[in-house]
C-alpha cells in the first residue's frame, strides 16, 4: 500500500515537477544565479572582517571599525552588485539554451538590465549609476529583462525578420547589419519603457514580488521549500536543486537585505535567507540525515547498518549524503520516509522560533554549504557562538526523531543477514 | 575504460566512482572513473575521450536534456546509473559494475 503510493508520489509527482524545473527559462535563472554564488559567498565574508566576531573594545574589532568603510570595499563590488552577475549567466546560459552565442546573450542581458537604472550626473563625479538596484532587490528585475533581451536576440535570429538590403549590397554586410539588429532592438525598447515613458521598473516590481517575499520569510514560507524537498529526494530527485530554481531568487533578496543591514549596522530584517535551510535544516544534507548517519555508526546491530554508518559518516559532516539516502536507502522506503520529511520540519521550528525572538542571531553570511554543521552555522550567523548551540541542539533532535525508525530499520537488517546464514 | 559519472555538483558521484575502480580492478578490468557536475561535464567532454557516460539518479530528471547534448559524441554510451546501484557499498558497487560491463558488451 505504502510502496504503492510512493510510486505513484514519483511518476505523477516528482518527476513531472522535476522535469519542468528543467524548462529553459527556469534553467537559465537557476544557472545564472548559481553561477554567482562564489561571488556572494566571497563577498560576504568581508562582512565577517568588518564586523569580526570578538568583543568591542579588542585590538581587532578597533582595527575593524576604524577601516570599516574601506573593508567593505570588495563586498560593495560583488554581492552589493550580485544582480548585474546573475543578469550575465541568465543571459549566458538562455542564449545558449537557443544555440545561440553565450557572450552576445550575456552582454545584451546586461545592457537591458542597466537600462532599467538612470544615471545621473553629479557634481565633482561625473555620471554616476545608483548601486542599490544593482543588488539583490534588483534581481527579479535582472531575471526579466535578460529573459527579454534574449528572446528578443532570438525572435531576430531564428524569425524570418530580416531588413531587406538592395540587391547590389554584398551578403557579408548585410549580416552584420543583421547582427546589430537584436542590440537596436533592446536599447531603443528599453530607451522608450526607462527614460521615455519613465517606468520605475525597480519600484513596480518591487511592490509585485512583496508579498511573496515577505511569505518566504514567514514560518509557512519556510515550511512549504523544506517539505517539497524532503518530498522530492525521497523519490530520489535532488530536491533542493529544483526547488531552488523556483526560490533561490527569492532566497538571495532576503540575504541581500540582511548583509545590507549589517553594513548599515542595522538590526537584519529576515529570518530565512538560504543559509538558513542550510545550517539549522539541511544539517548533514537534506533530511537532517547528520541524526541517521551517527545512529547508523555507532548504534547499529546489523553489519549493513553499522558498515553503511561508518561509511557515509565522513561525507555527512560536510553535507553529502547521497551514499546515504541511496545507500540505506531512502528512496522509497516507507519506514525511513517518515523521519526523513518530518525531522527537518521540526528543526526548521524550532530554529525559526530561536532566531524570531533572538536567541540566535539570524544569517547573512554565504558559507561554503560543505562546511560541517555548526561552524557553518557559526560563520553563517557572522560568528555567533549561539548557533553552534543551537545546530548541536537540532542535531541531538535529528537523532531523536530518526531513533526508533533507525531501530525498525536496523532490526530488519539484522533479520536478513541472520536469514543469509 | 574511461567513465564519466555525472551529478547535481560533482561531489557524491566522486565517492562511487573511486568504490567502482577498486571494484573494476578487483574483476580484472581497468577502469578510470570520474565524477563532475552538471554544469562542467559538457567541457570535459570535449578535452577528452569517454567511453562510458553515466547520469546520476537524483538528476535523472535532466537525463533528456544531458543525452542530447551528448548526440554529438557518437561512441559515448550514455545511460542512467539505476536507484539501486548508486551508493559506494561493495555488494550495490557490484551490481553497478555488472551493469555497466552489460551496457558496453551489448
Amino acid at each position: 500500500m505504502m510502496e504503492r503510493l510512493m510510486l505513484w508520489l514519483d511518476e505523477k509527482f516528482s518527476t513531472p515537477m522535476a522535469k519542468l524545473s528543467e524548462q529553459r527559462h527556469l534553467r537559465a535563472v537557476r544557472d545564472g544565479i548559481v553561477g554567482t554564488l562564489p561571488i556572494i559567498t566571497v563577498g560576504s565574508f568581508f562582512l565577517i572582517i568588518a564586523f569580526p566576531p570578538v568583543p568591542a573594545d579588542t585590538a581587532l574589532a578597533l582595527w575593524a571599525k576604524a577601516h570599516g568603510a574601506t573593508i567593505l570595499l570588495p563586498y560593495r563590488l560583488t554581492m552589493y552588485m550580485m544582480s548585474l552577475y546573475a543578469a550575465w549567466g541568465i543571459g549566458h546560459s538562455l542564449a545558449k539554451s537557443y544555440d545561440l552565442d553565450g557572450v552576445s546573450g550575456a552582454q545584451l542581458a546586461v545592457v537591458a538590465f542597466l537600462m532599467t537604472m538612470v544615471p545621473r550626473a553629479v557634481d565633482g563625479l561625473g555620471w554616476a549609476l545608483p548601486m542599490a538596484n544593482l543588488g539583490g532587490s534588483g534581481m527579479f528585475v535582472a531575471i526579466m529583462t535578460s529573459i527579454l533581451a534574449v528572446e528578443i536576440m532570438r525572435f531576430v535570429y531564428k524569425s524570418n525578420f530580416k531588413i531587406s538590403m538592395p540587391e547590389q549590397v554584398p551578403p557579408s554586410v548585410a549580416r552584420s547589419f543583421k547582427a546589430l539588429t537584436p542590440t537596436a532592438i533592446v536599447v531603443v525598447l528599453m530607451t522608450f519603457i526607462t527614460f521615455v515613458f519613465g517606468f520605475d521598473w525597480h519600484g513596480v516590481v518591487t511592490k509585485i514580488m512583496a508579498p511573496l517575499v515577505t511569505t518566504s520569510d514567514t514560518l509557512f514560507g519556510v515550511l512549504v521549500p523544506v517539505g517539497l524537498i524532503t518530498v522530492f529526494w525521497s523519490a530520489g530527485i535532488h530536491g533542493a536543486s529544483v526547488v531552488g530554481s523556483l526560490a533561490r531568487p527569492i532566497w538571495t533578496v532576503l540575504l541581500d537585505a540582511n548583509a545590507k543591514a549589517v553594513a548599515d549596522g542595522l538590526p537584519l530584517p529576515h529570518i530565512a535567507p538560504e543559509p538558513f535551510y542550510q545550517w539549522f535544516i539541511w544539517i548533514g544534507g537534506a533530511g537532517s540525515t547528520i541524526g541517521l548517519v551517527l545512529l547508523m555508526a555507532f548504534a547499529s546491530k546489523s553489519v549493513y547498518s553499522r558498515s553503511l554508518g561508518r561509511m557515509a559518516l565522513a561525507p555527512g559532516l560536510f553535507n553529502i549524503n547521497e551514499p546515504l539516502i541511496f545507500g540505506a536507502p531512502i528512496v522509497l522506503n516507507p519506514i525511513l520516509i517518515i523521519p526523513f520529511i518530518l525531522t527537518p520540519i521540526v528543526l526548521a521550528i524550532i530554529s525559526y522560533i530561536a532566531m524570531a525572538f533572538h536567541l540566535v542571531a539570524r544569517p547573512f553570511i554565504m558559507a561554503p554549504w560543505t562546511l560541517p554543521g555548526p561552524i557553518g552555522a557559526f560563520v553563517a550567523t557572522g560568528g555567533d557562538w549561539r548557533a553552534i548551540v543551537l545546530s548541536v541542539v537540532c542535531i541531538l533532535i535529528a537523532m531523536i526523531i530518526y531513533y526508533p525508525f533507525f531501530k525498525i530499520y536496523d532490526n530488519k537488517q539484522l533479520a536478513l543477514e541472520k536469514e543469509d546464514h | 575504460m574511461k567513465i564519466m559519472f555525472v551529478c547535481a555538483g560533482g561531489m557524491s558521484t566522486t565517492i562511487t566512482a573511486k568504490k567502482l575502480e577498486e571494484i573494476s580492478k578487483e574483476n580484472g578490468v581497468a577502469m578510470t572513473v570520474n565524477a563532475f557536475g552538471a554544469s562542467g561535464y559538457l567541457r570535459q567532454l570535449e578535452t577528452e575521450q569517454y567511453d562510458v557516460l553515466l547520469v546520476a539518479p537524483q538528476i535523472r530528471h535532466r537525463f533528456d536534456a544531458i543525452k542530447e547534448e551528448c548526440a554529438k559524441f557518437e561512441d559515448l554510451i550514455v545511460d542512467k546509473i539505476p536507484p539501486n546501484m548508486y551508493a559506494p557499498m561493495d555488494p550495490i558497487v557490484k551490481k553497478l559494475f555488472d551493469y555497466i560491463m552489460a551496457k558496453i558488451n551489448a
